[in-house]
């Protein structure tokens, strides 16, 4: 029977004896039920390992799990991206081996008092795990420093919680690449610019370009640097006199060039001169810009490079006139292109569905006013991959979701479990298929649904 | 029971390199199972193929001539139980293919011979035989042996051996293939559709990326990456859902296996089950990922924990 409430899908699952069902309840129901669930979840050994390493098993789960004995199932639950503070911090008062003790001074939710009690003498691979943390208290990372090797000090000089000091130290005590870590993070210390700007090495100089704290009067020095790279740092960073957008489309170097055709906002002649580039890459970069005008789209919708042309059929700015162009291009990536695009006119969409090319199909498959009629047909395509473009528009009604419903491409029922649009049927049905992933995407969807009482009705 | 029987197998007229790979394994072990190496060759007109079969290490070729020339898994099946019993092989080599898929496990189990699948690693310990194959997704590696087992038949993976190439003439004879009746018929080969794009089965060095790409817009800087290094760009299954590459470009369970890339750069794919289906074979996989628990890196043999963007600045400099 279709559950109506919370209450009714907890029984549903209990009644089924589905262990993926139960996990992704798990943290939608208070204690009591959870307990419910736990006799499922947990009945074997297997399982809890499998829960332990399952990309999608929630927080709440790996927390119960973790007071299990079993050592090689706490290290899973310590690899785990979901472990959440307070089960880390559980793990480390308990019985805590040195390899757990180094996965917490990994894990990106272990808080900055927990590290601060790690030991970090105890070993090297115990300090390396503290140096690539970026919630190690400056403290920590302070007495380390003496000791660490140039590889950990670059991952140190990564955290962007870093102050003047600690950077000051890395400068001085750090190789190029360290260096060049420093001289990009947001708190550089300016009495370091100068010999940033002046150092030997490239990457030094090309970080310090990429830094957006950087003033005007620096990146300038940088646009005359020799090198390149150096150079399209500039070029990415910050604005640009119009007199410089002219001599870095004159630059010798295509990567300068290519970078430059991506900035928004160039003068008009620049941006022309770009588009009649020699180097192809240059005026795709130039085609896609959405701040390139109009009639220089027009000349590059006629461009001999297929990529230039596609290019224009993504850029957001591309008129329909142009569209229309594209429509009829020879090449199906390039109508493919206009086929993806949310403002696409109604004729030429009907027109791009006949058109059976694979990478158009599912453009269609995808645009959300693709008429249901071309929706259902796309439906029962026999390729899993434009089944999928219509499971994944954000369009699609609740009729045209049912045909997918019995997809046999189990991934397909995946996403459509989760698609917002799919009503409550649709995911009940799925919570029984044979599949457990499905079942767990389903039940999971109908949880979050039920609690957050969301009518979630398709158009 | 005595002598190697390798089993050709052929696809529109033409013997499959893997033949030839088995014919080096059983030419290794030769001596150790003291007999001559067999190759059968089972077809509509067998004899066809007799010269291409001719190479150094083989003793005989035995033709059996059948109805069909394509491959039909009933009449495979009773083809070789039949050189089994006349024959008396210890060991029966099988390439690890499709094919394989559709007898060799019946033929196993019907003949209670010692069977295994999929095997890399073939050597004898104190006359016994021992075979080497993975399991748990290639996260351990395992020798079964074949405890009172007087044949043991075994479908060896591509690629393990080096294929024996240098010509030589053994000696021809004819096998009758015992009566059998065919559930299933060969009807057409089907082409893939040519989609006028790269195809990137064919490509050796592929640099492939994933939604650590974020944006449609960040495309274009690892199309020109790729081509800057000479890599054929590749992509996991959201970029091609998203329609950011054409579905050409899908690596993956629902895209395409990399059958000839010796080297792979994975760019911001997290290596999911279904993306590790068509790559994980490589030999040289290279995973770039922030996350340094990303299940792409089980699989690499070199992995960087780093932003793909500074990997991708910094990786055309070294090569050139």
């Amino acid at each position: 029977m279709l559950p109506q409430t919370l209450d009714d899908l907890v029984n549903g699952v209990v009644e089924q004896s589905d262990p993926y069902g139960a996990l992704a309840l798990h943290p939608y129901v208070d204690d009591k039920i959870r307990v419910k669930l736990e006799q499922q979840m947990f009945a074997s050994r297997r399982l809890k390992y499998v829960f332990a390493s399952a990309h999608y098993t929630p927080g709440s789960v790996l927390d119960r799990l973790s007071v299990d004995d079993d050592k090689q199932l706490r290290i899973r639950i310590l690899k785990h991206p979901n472990t959440g503070s307070e089960t880390l911090a559980g793990i480390f008062s308990g019985k805590c081996t040195a390899r757990m003790r180094i996965l917490i001074a990994g894990h990106a939710n272990t808080p900055g008092k927990i590290l601060e009690q790690i030991n970090w003498r105890e070993s090297d691979s115990l300090r390396k795990a503290l140096c690539g943390n970026a919630n190690t208290p400056l403290n920590v990372i302070r007495e380390i420093l003496d000791i660490c090797t140039v590889t950990e000090k670059k991952m140190i000089a990564g955290n962007p919680n870093l102050d003047k000091e600690l950077l000051q130290m890395l400068w001085n005590t750090g190789d190029a690449y360290v260096k060049a870590e420093v001289a990009s993070h947001g708190a550089f210390p300016e009495e370091l610019v100068d010999r940033a700007v002046a150092s030997d090495e490239v990457i030094v100089r090309q970080k310090l370009a990429e830094n957006p704290a950087l003033s005007t009067k620096v990146l300038y020095r940088l646009l005359l640097d020799k090198s390149p790279k150096v150079r399209a740092a500039v070029v990415r960073n910050q604005e640009i006199s119009v007199e410089q957008e002219h001599r870095l489309s004159d630059d010798p170097s295509d990567y300068v060039r290519r970078h430059e055709a991506r900035r928004e906002g160039l003068a008009r002649e620049v941006i022309n001169k770009l588009a009649e580039d020699r180097d192809a890459w240059v005026r795709r970069w130039t085609a896609g810009n959405p701040t390139t005008p109009e009639d220089i789209l027009q000349k590059l919708v006629e461009d001999e490079n297929l990529y230039v042309r596609r290019s224009v059929s993504r850029n957001k700015s591309c008129p329909v006139y142009l569209l229309k162009i594209l429509a009829r291009d020879p090449s199906p990536w390039v109508k493919a292109g206009v086929a993806l695009r949310d403002d696409l006119p109604a004729e030429l969409l009907l027109q791009l569905s006949e058109e059976e090319d694979i990478d158009i199909q599912s453009a269609i498959g995808r645009n959300p006013n693709t008429p249901v009629h071309i929706l259902k047909r796309l439906a029962l395509s026999d390729n899993k991959d434009i089944r999928r473009s219509v499971i994944l528009n954000t369009g699609v009604t609740v009729e045209v979701l049912n045909l997918l419903v019995e997809d046999p491409y189990p991934l397909n029922r995946i996403i459509l479990a989760s698609r917002q649009c799919c009503d409550r049927r649709i995911r009940w049905q799925l919570a029984n298929d044979p599949d457990q992933e499905v079942r767990f995407s389903a039940v999971r969807a109908l949880a979050m649904q039920m609690v957050n009482q969301t009518n979630l009705e398709c158009r | 029971m005595s002598g190697i029987l390798v089993i050709a197998e052929h696809r529109q007229g033409e013997i499959r390199p893997a033949t030839f790979e088995l014919v080096t394994a059983a030419t290794g072990l030769k001596e150790q199972s003291d007999g001559t190496v067999m190759v059968a060759v089972i077809g509509k007109e067998p004899d066809r193929y007799v010269e291409d079969l001719g190479v150094r290490g083989v003793d005989e070729i035995i033709t059996v001539q059948v109805d069909q020339d394509e491959f039909q898994p009933d009449i495979y099946e009773a083809c070789v139980r039949g050189l089994i019993e006349d024959k008396k092989p210890s060991l029966v080599l099988i390439p690890h293919s499709v094919d394989a898929w559709g007898y060799a496990p019946a033929l196993g189990a019907g003949g209670e011979y010692g069977f295994s699948t999929d095997v890399f690693g073939i050597r004898y310990e104190d006359g016994e035989l021992v075979a080497t194959r993975a399991a748990y997704k290639e996260k351990v590696y395992m020798d079964v042996d074949f405890p009172g087992k007087e044949t043991i038949a075994l479908t060896v993976r591509g690629g393990v051996f080096k294929p024996e190439e240098e010509k030589a003439e053994p000696t021809v004879s004819s096998f009758n293939c015992p009566e059998v009746q065919a559930r299933s018929q060969h009807k057409q080969f089907i082409e893939p559709e040519d989609t006028g794009d790269i195809d990137i089965t064919q490509s050796e060095f592929l640099l492939s990326i994933g939604r650590g790409i974020s944006e449609e817009s960040n495309v274009e800087q690892f199309e020109e990456l790729a081509d800057a290094v000479g890599a054929t760009l590749g992509c996991s299954r959201p970029i091609a859902d998203s329609g950011w590459l054409p579905k050409s470009r899908q690596v993956g369970q629902s895209g395409k296996t990399v059958s000839n890339c010796k080297l792979y750069i994975a760019m911001g794919i997290s290596g999911s089950v279904q993306h590790q289906a068509g790559m994980k074979h490589v030999e040289n996989i290279i995973a770039v990922n922030t996350d340094p628990e990303a299940s792409i890196f089980s699989i690499a043999k070199y992995g960087i924990v780093a932003d793909i963007f500074d990997i991708a600045e910094e990786l055309p400099g070294h090569f050139e």
